[in-house]
């Protein structure tokens, strides 16, 4: 399945996702797993190209604020569509780490689930199974209105 | 009481039609029964052993006349004509079919009503005392905040997939009739030494096979922190509760393993991170709220009409409800009325739509048009004048509503057992009807005093039995369902997990060991105020395990 955008695949995404022992390529636009970002600090440093994150779900975000900051996407993963931690990932990326770029989600999701997903702060979506375009705008844009306050709010909320 | 404005309205509205969308996807194959299973849980709908099963959310147990009639529709149209009101102040349907479901989610809507998080792993309907407002016990009116977490915890867009479910209870009163220290979440809004507003927050209570009494996390947080002191507990609950097992998914076992103080110290961590502005109410929020929540226009009226005691003194039946269905009002010349839904025999907590309709006629008449629901599985009439307690109870006995048993032995919280529950081991509605049957003596009862028993079907403790003063969980050994007997429990602001006394009870058995057990009971207590509680507390299991199994 391509990469969800705005409701819309996106057919030209730049972002190589790297293995966890893989090599580091010198440029183009990687998504570096946590872990070997950690090893490769140095090398990464001098990239010719952009760089993007791969957080495991049961890590805490805060503790790689630094790594975070430099990185121009970060993929926080659904293991099941049943596990929200990523969502709580979000907030703290967003709200209180303050991370203002891309924001990707990988892994298990519903349809129905984008909505939360989004309000959460995430900006795009790679998604395991087949995308149907109408199935997803419904699903995900039923509710015109939320109790919350958002990340980058278009519902009217309360603000609660 | 809280009455929707457009806002409340729109989000039911196309949360009920989002719904009817997922059942059409369900229908035409689209999508597996895993992948609704946690839609349809979101929206109250279970699979039960027979049929699907419907949750209706009573938002911190109170309902209008209006809405409860409503319900009695909904019985009377998609089911069997009748209801069954929960331990978490909900009403459920057992039998409607799934492709009725959006509609009697439209019409739900169309009284303000719905069925969202009433089941699934999210922040389950928020429960309080049934007698808020009125209670003469009460230091602050805890239903604003109710419906402000309501409100907050609706569709909540972080909080929708947690390890397990989340449950909220908040009391105002000094006796703890919400059970809030069996709770994920249970508040206590107290006023502080320099009178403040606010909240004591415990944490980590719940049943279930792992039963714990609530924590204090927080002595006291201020209630314009509150939301933010939530998102705190929650946001650490949902990023370290465990998820490879779901008996240990609760936050009672990550508070557990971690430790109250290290819990506390992360949720304190979390808390002085967050952009607190960004999750409070907004202003005026809560005003607005609050203003919905006045006291009805009471008149003024003289306490212990002449007219009552006539009454009481004519009609021993009428006197022996008085004595026990009706509580202290904190407005002269006013009663709170209890409506036992524990007629003798009965189904503890079913209600037929003709009884529904006649509770929401008498609400009209004599109390302001509005309904309680307790987590006992009863209705409460909260403003009723003295003066009209005869004729009200007149009308309710007619209906069979008029049980005179509220607190005590006969009044049993049960779970619906492997009647209707998949998950249950035993039967739990036959073996309360058996104890009711035994003990329907009302001087039998009034003899015995104030007893709570509670039966659960099965370990998952929905019957409460962990906070029974007598608890009874029905288990399975091949085949056989037998009965373990509790002592100790208590569910209120004394809040403790029975003990087990020794082996089951079969059955048949069960209803003459609880026998045992009261006459056990009637010689060791020294004065008649001494209830069955304060006794096992003082003289511990061994008299009782005597009097059980001396013969066996």
């Amino acid at each position: 399945m391509p990469i969800i955008k705005d409701g819309n695949p996106v057919s030209d995404d730049p972002w190589v996702l790297l293995e966890e022992d893989g090599d580091v390529p010198s440029s183009g636009d990687i998504i570096v797993p946590l872990e070997l970002a950690q090893e490769k600090r140095e090398r990464l440093s001098n990239h010719a190209g952009r760089l993007g994150l791969l957080v495991p779900n049961d890590v805490d975000v805060e503790d790689y604020a630094d790594l975070i900051g430099k990185a121009e996407l970060v993929v926080l993963q659904l293991p099941a569509f049943t596990d929200g931690r990523a969502y709580s990932q979000a907030r703290i990326l967003r709200d209180v780490l303050g991370y203002e770029k891309e924001l990707r989600v990988k892994g298990d999701a519903l349809p129905d689930q984008a909505a939360y997903l989004k309000r959460c702060g995430f900006d795009s979506f790679d998604i395991e199974g087949d995308f149907n375009a109408d199935i997803w705008q419904r699903a995900s844009s039923h509710m015109s209105k939320s109790y919350q306050r958002n990340y980058r709010d278009k519902l009217a909320h309360r603000s609660l | 009481m809280y009455i929707y404005d457009d806002f409340d309205e729109t989000f039911v509205r196309e949360r009920a039609a989002q719904f009817r969308d997922q059942v059409e996807r369900r229908l035409s194959g689209e999508l597996s029964e895993e992948q609704f299973r946690p839609l349809r849980l979101m929206n109250g709908v279970y699979l039960q052993l027979h049929a699907y099963m419907l949750r209706v959310a009573v938002p911190y147990g109170t309902l209008s006349s209006k809405q409860l009639r409503q319900l009695a529709m909904i019985a009377k149209k998609y089911d069997k004509g009748y209801g069954h009101f929960t331990t978490r102040q909900n009403i459920q349907f057992n039998w409607p079919k799934l492709e009725d479901l959006p509609d009697i989610l439209d019409d739900l809507a169309d009284v303000g009503m719905h069925a969202i998080q009433t089941s699934g792993n999210c922040i389950r309907n928020v429960t309080s005392d049934q007698w808020a407002g009125v209670a003469s016990d009460e230091v602050i009116d805890p239903r604003p905040y109710a419906e402000l977490m309501r409100q907050w915890s609706s569709l909540h867009p972080e909080f929708s997939y947690l390890p397990r479910k989340f449950k909220i209870a908040i009391t105002g009163a000094d006796s703890d009739r919400a059970a809030i220290a069996f709770h994920d979440i249970g508040l206590q809004v107290m006023k502080n030494k320099t009178q403040e507003i606010g909240f004591r927050v415990f944490v980590g209570g719940g049943l279930g096979r792992t039963p714990m009494v609530g924590k204090v996390v927080r002595d006291f947080i201020g209630v314009e922190d509150l939301l933010p002191y939530l998102v705190a507990i929650l946001r650490a609950y949902n990023l370290e509760g465990r998820r490879d097992n779901k008996y240990k998914a609760r936050i009672k076992i990550l508070v557990h393993e971690k430790g109250i103080e290290a819990f506390q110290a992360r949720v304190e961590e979390i808390f002085e991170g967050l952009d607190k502005d960004s999750l409070r109410a907004q202003k005026g929020e809560l005003e607005r709220i609050e203003a919905f929540f006045t006291l009805p226009d009471y008149e003024t009226l003289d306490d212990k009409p002449a007219s009552l005691s006539k009454e009481r003194a004519e009609n021993s039946a009428f006197h022996a409800w008085v004595m026990r269905n009706v509580a202290r009002h904190r407005q002269a010349g006013y009663a709170i009325v209890n409506i036992s839904l524990k007629p003798h025999g009965g189904i503890p907590g079913d209600a037929t739509d003709e009884q529904m309709d006649l509770v929401a006629d008498l609400a009209d008449a004599y109390s302001h048009g509005e309904i309680r629901v307790t987590h006992e599985q009863n209705l409460v009439l909260a403003h009723v004048r003295q003066d009209q307690l005869f004729e009200l109870w007149q009308k309710l006995e007619a209906a069979g509503l008029g049980t005179a048993n509220l607190g005590a032995i006969t009044d049993m919280i049960t779970c619906p057992g492997l009647d209707f529950c998949t998950l249950a081991t035993a039967r739990s509605i036959p073996i309360a009807q058996k104890i009711s049957n035994k003990f329907s003596d009302i001087e039998r009862q009034n003899e015995i005093g104030d007893m709570k028993i509670k039966i659960s079907g099965c370990i998952n403790a929905c019957g409460h039995h962990h906070a029974g003063h007598i608890g009874i969980l029905g288990l399975n050994k091949k085949g056989e369902e037998y009965y373990q007997i509790t002592l100790g429990g208590s569910g209120a602001e004394d809040a403790a997990v029975g003990e087990i006394l020794g082996p089951g009870f079969a059955a048949d058995d069960v209803a003459g060991a609880i026998d045992t057990l009261v006459n056990r009971y009637i010689q060791l207590r020294t004065t008649a105020d001494e209830r069955f509680l304060d006794v096992v507390n003082r003289v511990g299991l061994e008299p009782f395990k005597e009097a059980l199994y001396a013969d066996h």
